[in-house]
């Protein structure tokens, strides 16, 4: 878990599905014994990373990133060894028919996404998730044997894959990517004195959980990592402005985190020349940036994102290059404002 | 059944008109066994064992699969694609590729679309054009991916074999690796047996089934056989909710018999001659139930002066994509009557 | 249970107006439990405290309030302009007989000629009988809350139809946990929410109120076995449904596996429930105030919010006995 990529592969083989995320407490509870001094599992399954301040009073620093990923559960057993399924988060139907994917239940079983022989199709219409079945291969009295009920989670199978100039091609990359910038982040603020909190939050794809780790920590300043979608050809003409895959974090600019704090953090990363894109979201971030800058008294908030292909899919695609230098600018950063004071 | 040699067909690479690999294997698999071998410029591998008699059988399947052709590239290092043979839009996005390059260094790619998140309500509800699709294999311009791929390269899906469920496989090209598979076996088991048979033998693994300008044709014309038989695998669709009648045939019951498909009705005589083989021989089959697909037969019937064919087919979910699904159950079927059929008397 | 239940499905309380209803459940429940309070929603807390040394909190939660209409405008000739207060289906609320607050009977009707897919609130009036405006004012102020008639009507077995099982039937499964709760664990918090079928504002001052460590909703959810409705896999009569998700909330797997044990344990008939629409108290219970553990037990409920709800009482009992059980629960 020493590189990005070992700690990317360490935090995506555990399937966290939104509700689900405990299933990788191991790894969290490794990330803890290696870079912080505690952990907290909230109420509403966020976990909270702790590295303590050298001195009492000294600011504390949230740092948000999800651990809850998109997949489905089960929501039925059909005689034949079918299964109905339910979509946790945005699943595009596109990407289904067929696809590999493995059901966690005692154990995990393998199955495919049934999808009717297109010719045999009476319209070329998408499926609906109430359309759709997993064909395990194994009867209705097998899969129960085997713990399969009601709401056992299912993900898609995943293959790690290095594709040319450090791209990775996964899945979960949303938002485990951001994870592993902010270890990156803790990392090179070893020797700032202040608290940093990393927050692997717990369903960011369906809700507003992130929101309860902000409530019962209280932090000075909040730094939500979240991933954005790159930019390809069919994105081009039109008004939507994507972010260039391998330019560096996209700031967010919006009327929901902190203007001023955004209108110095892009001035931080002009003046130091980090390579950053501006994406300007208006009054909705889609992300965990939503709902922290309101709990309590108010918590000073900004986003960066990194740039992904295929978002929810098993071959999302991100720059190793970006995570880095979205790294490397939140720290900077984050000194900064220490230094000056402006926290 | 021998899966390690189903396994190493199944993820060869071997696009229609790309087929040398796929050749090659079957060539180290079963090549000294012939006692002729013939091949023509379409890429033909026919593997001919001498019978007790002048008469002609060919065995045929097809070794080619489903695959891309790069079309054109572009300034962010996107590489679009011609589909070689149908493949249905729905199978495509995010799925995983191997392009084979420049001096055929092969690279992994993935097929990227725009995501859920930036489709218009519309778009949401519609599959994805294949002319808004590229692969990207991590290339960041234009220059970078000219230099390492170029106009015309073919790819194929990039799939694992996998097993699973009670004696279901996973894989890709399985439409029509199983086929050849089984002709390997046959052959291997008739040299293995010292078994000399009725007829002369010709087993032809041919090219280009997916894209219709069937290399079975020129094959044809090379044996002119007195009867074909032709190995394949069907699309059938017995998952839930689909209407008894349109499900074709169901995985686990046999190897399937075709009655007619969209190129050819097979002579009842023919029909006949096969179920009393298989009755007589206790062969496990079912007969393909829906007038769909085609095949090499739909060629071979008219090439050559006209041939006698009959198809058997294994049945396969979600074929012509990275996650084709097959019963072993059936494959050992098509390979006992495949078999039996190879050694008959009464065919001819 | 059953008898407790009809006199909560006969009593009317629309969505800021639950008083009456909190006011027979205080009665009813008094005896059992060491604190009683209301806090600024209407929001009915009743407490029983453990003896226990650690004794975690423990939140359940039902609300109290149904749809309804809200009076708006009077016309000149009498008839009733309404709003809808919650989810209201107006396919199915045509012509039927409704009643106010007050106890003022009248038909909900849609303007002549509406077509179905036109059948909105702004097209739709109350005709009290009244034959002018004056008439009608003596009657029938603005902002009076209006219910289709309540019922409750046995048909075969131990199944019911009627309205408000949501979630009447709820408040009375807890009712009747709160009666035949020992001592505890955990301190049990009995909250029997307002405000839930506008968007789970009661339960949300509630929680924040109680701050809980562990939260469990009761409520009513639809079920997957009449002609034609989307699948699911909860069915009319097979238990107790224990919720994984709805579309305001995914469960706590820890709490989820508890109940699961505890109903396996126990020989408690239960199934396993993911609602594709609808919400329920469970979410906010889980992100306000610091956060919550939580889950929901459903009570299977056949055509939600018609006029002809219907329920099974032996499911009812099987909610009893898990919520019972569960207030034991420590994570």
């Amino acid at each position: 878990m020493n590189d990005i990529k070992g700690l990317l592969s360490a935090l995506t083989s555990p399937v966290t599905v939104s509700g689900y995320e405990s299933i990788a407490e191991d790894t969290v509870n490794e990330l803890c014994r290696l870079y912080f001094d505690e952990v907290i599992n909230d109420g509403a399954n966020n976990y909270q990373l702790i590295k303590k301040a050298k001195t009492k009073g000294a600011k504390k620093i949230l740092i948000d990133a999800h651990m809850d990923e998109v997949g489905m559960l089960v929501s039925d057993i059909l005689d034949g060894g079918f299964l109905r399924v339910t979509n946790v988060g945005g699943i595009d139907c596109k990407i289904l028919q067929p696809c590999e994917v493995t059901i966690h239940a005692k154990e995990d079983i393998y199955g495919v996404v049934s999808a009717t022989p297109p010719h045999l199709m009476s319209k070329k219409e998408l499926p609906n998730f109430d359309e759709l079945f997993i064909d395990t291969g194994f009867k209705k009295e097998e899969l129960e044997e085997k713990g399969v009920r009601v709401g056992t989670p299912i993900s898609f199978k995943y293959h790690l894959t290095e594709l040319l100039n450090d791209r990775i091609c996964g899945k979960g990359f949303d938002d485990k990517i951001c994870i592993c910038a902010g270890i990156e982040v803790v990392k090179q603020l070893k020797d700032t004195d202040c608290e940093i909190i990393l927050q692997l939050s717990s369903r960011e794809e369906i809700g507003k959980s992130a929101a309860v780790g902000a409530y019962n920590t209280s932090p000075d300043l909040c730094v939500v990592l979240d991933v954005t979608g790159a930019e390809i050809p069919e994105e081009k003409d039109t008004i939507y402005k994507s972010s260039v895959m391998g330019s560096g974090a996209e700031i967010s600019v919006s009327a929901i985190t902190d203007v001023k704090l955004t209108k110095k953090l892009i001035k931080f990363a002009k003046d130091n020349d980090f390579p950053h894109q501006i994406n300007v979201d208006g009054t909705n971030t889609g992300t965990n940036a939503n709902d922290i800058p309101t709990i309590k008294c108010g918590v000073p908030t900004v986003l960066l994102s990194i740039p992904l292909l295929n978002m929810h899919t098993y071959a999302e695609i991100i720059s190793l290059a970006d995570v880095k230098s979205t790294a490397s600018l939140t720290a900077g950063f984050i000194k900064s404002l220490l230094k000056d004071g402006a926290i | 059944m021998n899966f390690k040699l189903l396994e190493k067909l199944s993820i060869a690479f071997g696009p229609s008109g790309c087929e040398d690999e796929v050749a090659d294997i079957i060539k180290n698999e079963v090549g000294h066994f012939a006692d002729e071998i013939i091949t023509d410029t379409l890429g033909n591998f026919i593997v001919k064992i001498n019978g007790k008699r002048e008469q002609k059988m060919m065995l045929s399947a097809h070794m080619d699969e489903v695959g891309f052709m790069v079309r054109k590239t572009d300034d962010l290092g996107c590489i679009y694609f011609h589909t070689v043979g149908s493949i249905s839009e729905g199978a495509l996005c995010a799925r995983r590729v191997t392009l084979k390059g420049n001096d055929g260094i092969k690279y992994k790619g993935v097929i990227d679309s725009k995501a859920i998140h930036s489709q218009t309500a519309k778009e949401r509800k519609e599959y994805i054009p294949t002319d808004k699709m590229h692969i990207n294999i991590g290339a960041s311009s234009k220059d970078e991916v000219d230099h390492l791929i170029s106009l015309g390269d073919f790819g194929v899906f990039d799939s694992d074999f996998v097993k699973f469920g009670n004696g279901f496989i996973k894989g890709k090209a399985l439409d029509d690796r199983v086929g050849c598979a089984v002709m390997c076996e046959i052959i291997k088991k008739i040299r293995e047996e010292k078994i000399t048979p009725e007829y002369t033998l010709y087993f032809a693994f041919t090219t280009r089934e997916e894209v219709g300008r069937s290399g079975a044709i020129t094959a044809t014309e090379a044996v002119k056989p007195d009867f074909a038989l032709i190995l394949e695998c069907t699309a059938v669709a017995d998952i839930p909710e689909t209407p008894a009648h349109k499900t074709v045939s169901k995985l686990g019951d046999g190897v399937a018999l075709s009655l007619m498909d969209h190129s050819t009705v097979y002579r009842r005589e023919v029909i006949e001659k096969m179920m009393a083989l298989a009755k007589n021989k206790g062969v496990k089959y079912q007969i393909k139930t829906l007038v769909s697909g085609g095949n090499d037969a739909g060629h071979i019937h008219k090439t050559a002066g006209g041939v006698r064919c009959a198809t058997l087919s294994v049945p396969s979910r979600y074929i012509h994509s990275d996650c084709s699904v097959i019963h072993e159950d059936d494959y050992n079927s098509m390979l006992d009557f495949a078999y039996n059929a190879s050694l008959s008397k009464e065919l001819i | 249970m059953t008898e407790f239940l009809k006199k909560l499905m006969l009593t009317h309380g629309v969505t800021s107006d639950e008083g009456r209803v909190t006011k027979i459940i205080e009665d009813e429940i008094r005896p059992y439990v060491d604190e009683i309070s209301y806090d600024a929603l209407g929001n009915l807390i009743a407490l029983k405290k453990s003896k226990s040394a650690d004794a975690k909190k423990m939140m359940l939660c039902a609300h109290a309030d149904e749809i309804g209409f809200i009076t708006m405008f009077i016309q000149d000739d009498g008839l009733i302009r309404i709003a809808p207060v919650g989810g209201i289906d107006f396919v199915a609320y045509s012509y039927c007989t409704v009643i106010s607050s007050k106890g003022v009977k009248g038909v909900i009707a849609p303007e002549e000629g509406t077509k179905p897919e036109e059948l909105k609130a702004d097209k739709f009036f109350i005709d009290i009988g009244a034959k002018s405006k004056k008439e009608a004012e003596k009657k029938v102020a603005l902002g009076d809350m209006f219910t289709v008639i309540p019922h409750m009507t046995k048909l075969s077995g131990s199944r019911y139809c009627g309205r408000p099982f949501d979630n009447r039937a709820g408040c009375a499964v807890m009712v009747e946990i709160a009666k035949g709760l020992r001592d505890c664990v955990n301190d049990v918090y009995f909250v029997f929410s307002s405000m839930e079928e506008v968007g789970l504002r009661g339960a949300k001052a509630a929680t924040y109120n109680v701050n809980p460590d562990y939260g469990i909703a009761f409520d009513v959810t639809d079920v997957g076995d009449v002609p034609g409705c989307k699948p699911m896999a909860v069915k009319l009569g097979d238990g107790a449904a224990i919720k994984i998700k709805d579309s305001s909330v995914l469960c706590d797997i820890k709490l989820v596996s508890s109940l699961a044990d505890i109903a396996k344990e126990h020989k408690i008939k239960h199934q396993f429930e993911i609602l594709r629409a609808g919400g329920t108290d469970t979410a906010v219970m889980q992100t306000e105030a610091g956060g919550a553990r939580v889950g929901c037990i459903s009570i299977p409920t056949r055509y939600i919010h018609t006029q002809n709800e219907t329920i099974d009482m032996k499911d009812m009992a099987e909610c009893v006995k898990l919520g019972t059980l569960a207030c034991n629960i420590r994570l």
